[in-house]
């Protein structure tokens, strides 16, 4: 190559490196709306990210997409589930002067990976379905710019192992996903053990790509460790492959999930005599409880639904329906938050003064807020510490356990720690 | 050559001439018209060429990359390139874990951004020819096209033949690019690129260097650029004209060859209907005058075969008349030809003794115009009978037609007499084989062959008289052997007579003669024709006018009950022969149940002895014999017994019988005689120093220079070992050999004793002769010793006789304490018997002596 030709790719190459920030400044100016950078994977895992989609379009509907006077935009950024193009979302939004907070998808390990990057740009950053526990505790004090209003994994790898030993299970098993998100869980089951004073049966770690054979050598350790109960944390495909396994060589063991397995086409792939063999139940947030006590929220937002075109009867009519009902709830916070913020002189500045002011009005919400899972009075604090649930806006009392409609809908089981 | 071949080659040398016309036509009008087609098709083969050897070494460039493949699917290079959870350490740590080719330089990862995030070398401060922007551009470059295969950049080496290439791997995850996994190595060009082809030579060139041989590149011979897909390069084709144009080349010559396979069809279709209507028709001329000239050459050859030929030949017309005929037949015949010329042959030759059946076959097969051979005799002209052996056959016209009939004759006259003589001579032969010559009657051989056949046939169950003389030895040794066989001839006379038709009488040995029953005859049969025959046989006969009288016993056995089979007839019958001379002669006895038994139970003896034998079941008992004067132990004799498995210890009488039947005494006694001497050379280890054993032995085992050989490797000392032999052995006249062995045997220190003395054949002589060490009395002279007078004297002679020749004297048969105290007053040396002890094992032979404690005569004092 002539050293001419050399020269031209590699300015190429600088333009394509820079392409993506100029054109979002491009069309950033271009209104003085608020914008909310939805940071999710579109695409693998997109009936979650269209549910969350989906509340927060329900709640901003309620408030016919305007806060604080202005027009508010969601402006949806697929990261498929690489951490490096969640930063990149990231990058972005920091380049937008109209951008405001960045409500994330279901992923976890973006903001794992980055989370240190986040605080330190001081993006709000508000999380409907992330679950791991680390998250929102990665920096102290002020420094700490993530809020979560879902299930929390420091909590929900204890809930696991309180509702399998509640149910009478002797022997448990646990099979995680070998990632950072599973590393936690594990951390967390195995002091809820502790605490307990048992063992595990069996402690299984598995790749993220696992396949049909890997997932019967699992099932067969399983049967050998004479286990009754098999506690799963796991993404969609290795689900359908270890659910199966599972159920092919011991029938008659119980199965309790973290929700990582819903999603895809995982309740089409596992069939009905199949969950119901194995009694699999899947961890939820309490949403559909709320359906069962025929909320008036739900039926609310339910009904907002309906009015922008959406065929809904019921919550469970939604694939996804916690993220529907994380997103919708959370919406509403950062509504009343933004309304907050907007009444501070800090609106009035620049673009990180607004998001400062949002964030001190997240820990210091003045009305309570009435949402689909609970009524939030005080859903975010100050993190500290001596408050190390301060960003999270659920709690233990929040988690629920769901089973399978024979159609592969979600129901509630009436099992409320 | 015949010329019919010469035709032939010269016809298909011509349509051969013609093809090759035809084919070398079509080719040049295919060459000129497809010249500008070809030259086109030429350009267009090399650009396959090319574009073919593009794709492969796309493919060996992908199987090289397949490794690195694998490597950029790993999750802990896939999370480090997304950001997750992976650290630079732990991607490297995972690449140095992995198994390299040479050549492999570098590895770096990069993000879907074109950031490089971290570089791994292979090799350690490997030279890098590549741009840290050029990495950038080629993970970007796979990122936006998500690329699923790997892409490569070429750079030429400094190392001749070697090139680098940048291999960037797409780093895939949940389907989607998001990275890229850059390797940095050196290839030895061969192994991609096959630089000589068949049209030409290729190499890698850049893009630059494909521009430069472009424009620098000889016009006349341009080369051939194309593009390797997923690569930056080309791949640059010289070709070699020669074979380019041999691409034409090809094309023609494939259509010349189909062009030359498609003509042969026609010109094989023409070449088949011109030899079968040209060719085929002159051949068959040709091949008829040459069989034409061939038969009248044969002919000639015939005429003058017939006309010198031993063999009278004739050939006559349809009817059988002579029409011609060779000298020799007027030589054989005596009749000139013209005498026969128009006569049937057999009109004139034949006369009374030809065999009337085989005139009229000849006469049949003449009527059938078929051709016969036959032997006949015919008559010469001169009356002179003669032999000849006749061959008749039609001769055929060119309808298969008989028109004639040739004769050929040869006279067999003296080969027919010789057979017959020959014939004659096996007939005798066979007849003497089978019948015995002084009577007549058929002979062992004969009855065996019938047997055999009745055996083998197996249906019938047959009944047999066996005969044997009673008296007939005394009636050759009073008249003569003349008279012998006068009473054997009328035996057998009569033999003849009183057995019917479908009996068969033989004489199977010197008196003895058999008599087979026919197939429907029942022992009763055969016992009533016995008796009959026996009143008939002791009528007194007369020879040269002395009377004579000879008896005659009869064995009757038939296999009409399921104790007999046809094969077992002879032995049967031998056996009830045996029983009816044991009655006292001149009777009849018929093979029964009871004699059956017998025999069975002799043979299950028989199978348990040899069993015994194999198992050494036979072992010695030892009976004591006493010193008369002193009351000591004066020696023991080793008497046999047999612990049978199921009927306990057995004396000699119950075996031996059979055993001598079997011939095995020697083996019992061998084996008596070995664990005899264990046990004396066990009992003096013990302390008991026995004076003396005594062995039975049969003369001929005396004789065995091993029977002293092996007692003499035990160690025996002081016993003296003696062997008894049977008084018979004083009268029967002994070999040289006997005698030497008898006097080795006493030199080495055994002594000889005479048993059972006085039981047969006393004879003094003998004893003198032998001179024994020791006789003992039979026991049957010994019990009534002390109720008859007679018997003392007779003992008392006995030991006289033994005291004069200085032979010791045993009594046997020592049942009382009067027997012995009478054999001592008489002066008996040795005492044996019940009074002192039953004969006993080994075992309780050591506590007898144990308990008797008695004192035992020294080996010296015997």
């Amino acid at each position: 190559m002539s050293n001419s030709k050399r020269l031209l790719s590699m300015l190429l190459f600088a333009l394509s490196v820079v392409a993506i920030p100029l054109h979002a400044r491009a069309t950033d100016s271009a209104d003085d709306g608020l914008h909310f950078y939805v940071d999710a994977d579109f695409g693998m895992t997109g009936k979650t990210a269209a549910a969350i989609m989906l509340g927060l379009e329900t709640a901003l509907g309620e408030v016919d997409w305007r806060i604080a006077g202005r027009q508010v935009f969601l402006l949806p950024n697929d990261h498929r589930g690489s951490p490096k193009r969640s930063k990149q979302t990231m990058e972005t939004f920091l380049h937008d002067p109209n951008a405001l907070a960045v409500i994330g998808g279901k992923q976890s390990p973006p903001y794992l990976s980055y989370g240190a990057f986040i605080n330190a740009s001081e993006i709000p950053l508000l999380l409907p379905w992330s679950a791991a526990g680390p998250v929102t505790r990665l920096a102290e004090g002020s420094g700490n710019w993530i809020f979560r209003l879902s299930v929390d994994d420091s909590k929900a790898g204890p809930f696991l192992v309180s509702v399998a030993m509640r149910a009478g299970c002797d022997r448990i098993a646990l099979l995680l996903l070998d990632t950072g998100w599973g590393r936690a869980n594990k951390q967390s089951m195995l002091a809820a053990f502790e605490a307990h004073g048992k063992q595990p049966a069996l402690l299984k770690m598995f790749d993220t790509e696992l396949g049909p054979y890997a997932a019967r050598s699992i099932a067969r350790d399983i049967v050998e460790s004479q286990a009754d109960c098999t506690l799963l944390v796991s993404n969609p495909n290795s689900g359908v492959h270890l659910v199966t396994a599972l159920y092919e060589a011991k029938p008659t063991l119980q199965v309790i999930s973290h929700w990582g397995i819903l999603g895809s086409q995982f309740a089409r792939q596992v069939r009905h005599e199949m969950r119901q063999s194995l009694s699999l139940r899947v961890l939820q947030t309490c949403g559909l409880e709320a359906e069962i006590a025929n909320s008036e929220e739900l039926n609310g937002a339910l009904e907002s639904l309906r009015r922008s075109g959406h065929k809904v009867n019921r919550l469970s009519d939604i694939p996804s329906s916690a993220g529907f009902v994380h997103g919708y709830d959370l919406a509403k916070i950062l509504i009343a938050a933004s309304e907050q913020a907007a009444r501070s002189e800090a609106w009035k500045g620049t673009s990180a003064s607004r998001r400062a002011a949002l964030k001190q009005a997240l820990e210091h919400l003045e009305e309570p807020v009435r949402g689909i899972l609970r009524l939030y009075r005080t859903p975010f604090r100050p993190f500290s510490r001596e408050d190390t649930d301060a960003h999270e806006a659920l709690g233990l009392s929040d988690l629920c356990l769901a089973g399978f409609r024979e159609d592969g809908s979600l129901k509630a089981i009436r099992h409320k720690e | 050559m015949p010329l019919h071949f010469e035709l032939g080659r010269r016809f298909f040398i011509l349509t051969l001439f013609g093809y090759s016309l035809a084919v070398a036509s079509a080719v040049l009008a295919v060459h000129f018209t497809s010249q500008p087609i070809l030259k086109k098709m030429q350009r267009e083969a090399l650009i396959d060429h090319a574009a073919s050897n593009a794709q492969n070494v796309e493919i060996r460039l992908a199987r090289i990359t397949q490794a690195l493949t694998v490597v950029a699917r790993s999750p802990e290079v896939i999370n480090y390139a997304i950001g997750d959870f992976s650290s630079s350490e732990r991607v490297k740590d995972f690449l140095s874990s992995i198994d390299v080719e040479d050549g492999l330089r570098r590895a770096t990862v990069l993000d879907f951004l074109g950031t490089p995030l971290t570089t791994y070398e292979f090799e350690a401060d490997a030279p890098t020819t590549f741009l840290p922007v050029e990495l950038s551009v080629a993970a970007v470059s796979v990122v936006k096209e998500n690329a699923e295969k790997a892409t490569y950049v070429y750079r030429p080496s400094e190392t001749p033949g070697h090139a680098n290439f940048l291999i960037t791997v797409p780093i895939r995850w949940r389907g989607m690019a998001e990275g890229a996994l850059v390797f940095e190595r050196s290839i030895d060009l061969s192994q991609i690129v096959d630089i000589k082809t068949t049209i030409g030579t290729q190499k890698l060139a850049t893009r630059f260097q494909a521009q430069m041989s472009k424009v620098w590149g000889d016009e006349k011979n341009p080369t051939l650029m194309t593009p390797i897909p997923q690569t930056s390069f080309f791949l640059v084709l010289e070709p070699d004209q020669e074979a380019v144009r041999a691409i034409g080349n090809e094309i023609v010559s494939t259509v010349m060859i189909s062009v030359g396979l498609i003509l042969i069809i026609p010109f094989g279709l023409m070449c088949g209907a011109g030899y079968h209507s040209l060719v085929a028709p002159h051949k068959a001329l040709q091949d008829s005058r040459e069989q034409l000239r061939r038969k009248q050459v044969e002919l000639r050859e015939l005429a003058e075969i017939s006309q010198r030929s031993n063999d009278a030949i004739t050939v006559t017309d349809i009817e059988g008349k002579v029409i011609w005929g060779n000298p020799a037949f007027s030589e054989v015949t005596g009749y000139e030809i013209h005498e026969v010329i128009g006569k049937r042959p057999g009109d004139v030759l034949q006369g009374t003794g030809t065999d009337p059946e085989e005139r009229d076959r000849i006469s049949a097969a003449i009527r059938e115009r078929r051709p016969v051979r036959s032997e006949i005799l015919n008559y010469t002209r001169e009356g002179r009978p003669y032999w000849i052996a006749l061959s008749i056959a039609p001769l055929l016209d060119d309808h298969g037609e008989a028109y004639r009939f040739v004769a050929i004759s040869s006279d067999i006259t003296a080969q027919r007499a010789q057979k017959e003589a020959m014939l004659r001579a096996k007939r005798e032969i066979e007849y003497q084989a089978l019948h015995d010559p002084l009577t007549g009657l058929p002979n062992r051989r004969s009855l065996d062959v019938e047997l055999e056949a009745i055996c083998a046939a197996g249906s019938e169950t047959r009944t047999l008289i066996r005969i044997d003389l009673d008296h007939f030895k005394y009636v050759n040794d009073t008249l003569g052997h003349a008279a012998g066989d006068f009473v054997l001839i009328e035996v057998s006379k009569i033999l003849t007579k009183l057995a019917g038709n479908d009996d068969l009488a033989a004489r199977v040995g010197g008196d003895e003669f058999v008599i087979l029953l026919g197939a429907d005859k029942q022992a009763e049969d055969a016992r009533r024709l016995a008796e009959e025959c026996l009143v008939a046989i002791r009528k007194e006969m007369e020879f040269e006018g002395r009377p004579c009288r000879v008896g005659a016993s009869f064995g009757i056995a038939s296999a009409n009950n399921e104790i007999v089979s046809n094969s077992t007839l002879l032995l049967a019958a031998d056996a009830a022969l045996y029983l009816a001379k044991d009655r006292g002669r001149n009777t009849v006895a018929t093979y029964s149940q009871k004699m059956h038994a017998d025999v069975i139970e002799k043979r299950v003896l028989a199978a348990e002895i040899e069993q015994a034998i194999v198992e050494e079941s036979f072992e010695p008992f030892f009976q004591p014999q006493i010193d008369a004067k002193t009351g000591g132990l004066a020696g023991l004799e080793a008497l046999v017994r047999w612990r049978h498995p199921t009927r306990g210890v057995l004396t000699p009488d119950v075996f031996l019988p059979v055993a001598y039947q079997l011939s095995v005494v020697d083996a019992i006694d061998k084996i008596v005689l070995t664990k005899g001497l264990k046990t004396i050379e066990k009992l003096n280890r013990a302390g008991h120093q026995l004076p003396k054993i005594s062995f039975n032995v049969v003369a001929k085992q005396l004789e065995d220079p091993a029977l002293s050989d092996m007692t003499l490797s035990y160690n025996l000392a002081p016993t003296i070992i003696a062997f008894e032999v049977l008084e018979s052995v004083l009268i029967e006249e002994q070999s040289t050999e006997f005698k030497f062995q008898i006097d080795r045997l006493k030199e080495q220190g055994f002594h000889i004793e005479v048993d059972d003395f006085g039981s047969g054949h006393a004879s003094i002589i003998g004893l003198m002769h032998l001179s024994p060490n020791a006789m003992k009395i039979d026991q049957r002279l010994i019990f009534p010793l002390t109720e008859l007078g007679s018997a003392r004297q007779m003992v008392r002679a006995i030991i006289e006789i033994g005291k004069a020749l200085g032979i010791q004297v045993t009594a046997e048969g020592v049942e009382s304490e009067e027997h012995a105290r009478i054999l001592a007053a008489m002066g008996c040396d040795t005492l044996q018997g019940f009074h002192y002890a039953k004969p006993m094992d080994a075992q309780d032979l050591d506590a007898f002596l144990k308990r008797q404690g008695v004192p035992q005569r020294t080996a010296n004092a015997i």
